[in-house]
């Protein structure tokens, strides 16, 4: 076997994952275990995800020959990955992950955005499979084409393979229509629920809907009291860091 | 699609019923011809016919780069028979390694001057060679050729930096990414202008400087086509093209009797897990400037000159005058007497510090005088008392004594002053403050998703582009590559007549509205075959909902 130290680097290598951050706090000196052993950490940011509220990971190492490196909040690092998965700090770097913001919560510039479509956005109303019905322009020919002027002329209606509507008025305001006040859904089924309708995901209308979210990190401010964003005078340490998400 | 004359012939041929299909294959010396002479056009040597010995040709037109980082091959295998009857003997060197191969297809009914290439490519491996035993007379010998793509495959490229330049005139402020991919196809391909047919994308990179480092060729020309909605291929006659990957884009052909050209359509069925979420991360062209809180940036101990008017010193951020800095301030930790400290910002490494000690200065000067005359009086006194101690003047010269004494205690008061005023009056400390600054690579990024999804019904997959730089390109191209993942498990094989027009990644339209997307091309050609090709596809678009969409009268201000 070749030299065995050569071996294990090159396969430490392989798994190690570098990730880059942004600082979320001041570095600071820290007990890191039950000893009261101290050693510097730091809070970083690692970038956006949906369904996560900051993605911060807290108390990260700072390797020793980052240590004078990263000396502030809002600083854009290197973060190592192991292969036993823990992060250090190793250095600095100068790409800034998306979905940060430190300049008092202020979003300037937003960086990261979540957008949603439906299926009619996407010109994919057809994935679903869904029964489409077009209701009658008319019953008669004395029927009015339109009862409200803010109605369409003709409704459409969907269901899905279960028989529950999931598109037109009756799924999207149920409370206009109380149970067994319409006829039966096309193929049978249990009526409608407004649950199906997804937020209209299967309208006939293009829906998109686009949010920026991004994480900030800020002293907190002198006042006003009760502020959110403002430290509590006598509870709390003199301008404690907040880290909150922004949606707009 | 392929080049086919409208109105032509063979046009007519690839859209009717009636067929006489044939096919030729020629092959090339690779030691007399280059693949690059076929590719431009400028080969006048004639190919080796060797169709009389292909018995089947099986084709596979596969998508290159459908995800930037699979490209797969068009390739075609070529069954053989060494001797057909006719005294020839096929060596096995025609159909090997290295040799280019051209198949050509057309009809009966037209010249073969007019047939068309579907593939251009060069044999890999030895081919196979089964020689027949007494009970089996199937000999023959099969050989395997794959598209140009195949060269490009493990080549890596570095190019070199692609820049704008603001300040030249007229001035240089954006690149357009077709350029680029054209620029790494001739310097790093090897590529001749003729051989490659990718002009301006109307999609430009507004970067100071463009550079693809490290990366294969191919997956470097699918970055520089991604943000313009294409993706790098090798066409039939081995020319580099950039092709349209929408899936909304116009059918190549619209079948409208009936389907009779459609021999069978069957939904694949498969298990793949279809992503309803993806991420696209770019990178801003704009830098972003990561700003530091104010901070001390430099501390400053000053001590003035002893006679010195005035105090001017330059003062850099760092040791290294690399660090940039900006509102930045003076603060006085103590200040040096009778003197006033201004500083001035010069540019984002340093600034001035000025301070005026002229009041000290003078005061100085002043003292020193004073102490200067005292030592000179005591001087001039000493003297005169000698003399008159000399002439026994003994009133005159205790009056001398008195006065040398009291000179000498205003000499050392003075100098004792003088001392101070150098020592201690003259030092100050200043601090510089500011906030330290630098400029970044600003990632953007956007996720874009199927509304009303669950955080645990999510099923994402990343993709990115630096050359995208702003959000409405990111969004734009997010949205199609959402579209692309939804439509993934939407397979059908598709079977009809064969058409030289259609390849992948066309899109076909059935008679009742229905469209495909085509990703691969897969068709057996022998003299007594069916003449079919296979499409699998994917399908984009539903007639049935486009007669509903049709049907509908949706408007509040229908004309009555």
């Amino acid at each position: 076997m070749r030299n065995v130290a050569q071996t294990g680097r090159k396969e430490l290598e392989a798994h190690r994952q570098l990730v880059t951050g942004v600082t979320a706090s001041v570095p600071r000196y820290e007990v890191v275990d039950l000893d009261g052993n101290k050693e510097w950490v730091v809070d970083v940011y690692i970038g956006p995800l949906e369904h996560v509220e900051e993605n911060v990971i807290f108390s990260v190492l700072i390797a020793p020959y980052a240590r004078e490196l990263v000396s502030d909040i809002g600083q854009p690092v290197l973060l190592e990955r192991s292969k036993q998965g823990k992060y250090s700090v190793i250095g600095r770097t100068k790409n800034q992950t998306s979905g940060v913001v430190f300049e008092g919560g202020d979003v300037e510039e937003p960086t990261f955005w979540i957008v949603r479509d439906n299926f009619a956005s996407l010109r994919l109303r057809w994935l679903p499979d869904l029964d489409w019905v077009l209701e009658e322009l008319q019953d008669d020919e004395d029927a009015p084409l339109q009862a409200d002027p803010d109605e369409p002329l003709q409704q459409v209606r969907a269901f899905d393979a279960f028989g529950l509507q999931v598109v037109g008025p009756e799924a999207t305001e149920p409370e206009d229509f109380p149970p067994g006040s319409l006829p039966a859904p096309p193929g049978g089924g249990s009526g409608y629920s407004p649950s199906a309708a997804k937020g209209g995901l299967y309208s006939p209308i293009p829906i998109e809907t686009s949010t920026s979210k991004h994480v900030a990190s800020f002293p907190s401010k002198f006042g006003p009291k009760g502020d959110p964003d403002a430290m509590d005078w006598g509870v709390s340490e003199l301008q404690p860091m907040i880290l909150k998400v922004i949606i707009e | 699609m392929r080049s086919i004359l409208p109105g032509s012939w063979l046009n007519a041929i690839a859209g009717s019923l009636t067929r006489h299909p044939r096919f030729q294959v020629l092959i090339w010396n690779p030691n007399e011809v280059l693949v690059n002479q076929i590719a431009d056009g400028t080969l006048n040597r004639p190919g080796i016919d060797i169709t009389h010995f292909v018995t089947n040709v099986d084709y596979n037109d596969n998508n290159g780069f459908e995800n930037g980082d699979d490209p797969s091959l068009t390739s075609i295998t070529l069954t053989l028979n060494r001797n057909p009857g006719r005294g020839l003997n096929l060596r096995r060197g025609l159909v090997e390694d290295g040799v280019i191969v051209q198949l050509r297809e057309g009809d009966a009914r037209i010249r073969v001057e007019d047939w068309i290439p579907t593939f251009t490519g060069t044999f890999r491996g030895r081919p196979g060679d089964d020689p027949g035993t007494p009970a089996n007379r199937s000999e023959g010998m099969t050989a395997t050729a794959y598209g140009r793509e195949e060269r490009y495959q493990n080549r890596m490229v570095t190019t070199g930096a692609y820049r704008l330049d603001p300040d030249a005139d007229p001035p240089v402020t954006s690149i357009d990414l077709g350029e680029i991919a054209a620029s790494i196809a001739n310097k790093h391909m090897g590529l001749g202008q003729n051989e490659i047919l990718i002009g301006n994308q109307g999609v430009v990179t507004r970067h100071i400087t463009n550079q693809i480092v490290e990366t294969r060729a191919l997956e470097a020309l699918y970055q520089c086509l991604m943000p313009c909605g294409k993706k790098p291929k090798f066409d039939a006659l081995g020319r580099l093209v950039a092709v349209d990957v929408n899936l909304f884009k116009a059918p190549a052909r619209i079948f409208t009797n009936r389907d009779y050209l459609v021999k069978r359509k069957v939904a694949s069925p498969n298990d793949v897990e279809v992503n309803n979420s993806v991420v696209l991360k770019g990178q801003s062209h704009i830098k972003a400037k990561v700003l530091q809180p104010d901070q001390m940036l430099v501390d400053l101990p000053v001590v003035t000159g002893f006679f010195d008017f005035e105090y001017e010193e330059d003062i850099y951020y760092s040791n290294d005058h690399s660090q940039k800095a900006e509102e930045t301030h003076l603060r006085t930790k103590h200040k040096i007497i009778w003197a006033s400290a201004e500083w001035e910002q010069i540019d984002e490494f340093h600034g001035e510090l000025s301070i005026d000690t002229h009041y000290l200065a003078a005061a100085r000067i002043i003292i020193f005088i004073l102490w200067l005359s005292n030592e000179i009086a005591i001087a001039v006194l000493t003297y005169i008392n000698d003399i008159l101690a000399s002439l026994v003047e003994v009133e005159a010269v205790a009056v001398i004594s008195v006065l040398l004494t009291i000179a000498k205690i205003i000499a050392l008061v003075t100098l004792a002053a003088l001392l101070w005023a150098m020592q201690f009056v003259g030092r100050g400390r200043y601090q510089i403050w500011g906030r330290p600054y630098e400029w970044v690579y600003p990632e953007i990024s956007v996720q874009r998703q199927i509304a009303g999804l669950l955080p645990e019904e999510v099923r994402e997959r990343e993709f990115r582009n630096d050359f995208i730089s702003d959000k409405d390109s990111l969004f734009a191209r997010a949205k199609e590559l959402l579209r692309r993942e939804l439509v993934k498990d939407q397979l059908f094989e598709i079977e009809i007549m064969n058409d030289f027009l259609l390849e992948s990644d066309d899109v076909l339209e059935t008679a009742n509205g229905d469209r495909f997307y085509i990703l691969t091309v897969r068709k057996s050609l022998s003299a007594r075959g069916e003449n079919v090709m296979t499409l699998v596809c994917w399908k984009v678009q539903d007639g049935a909902l486009l007669a509903v969409d049709a049907g509908a009268i949706v408007s509040t201000e229908a004309d009555l």
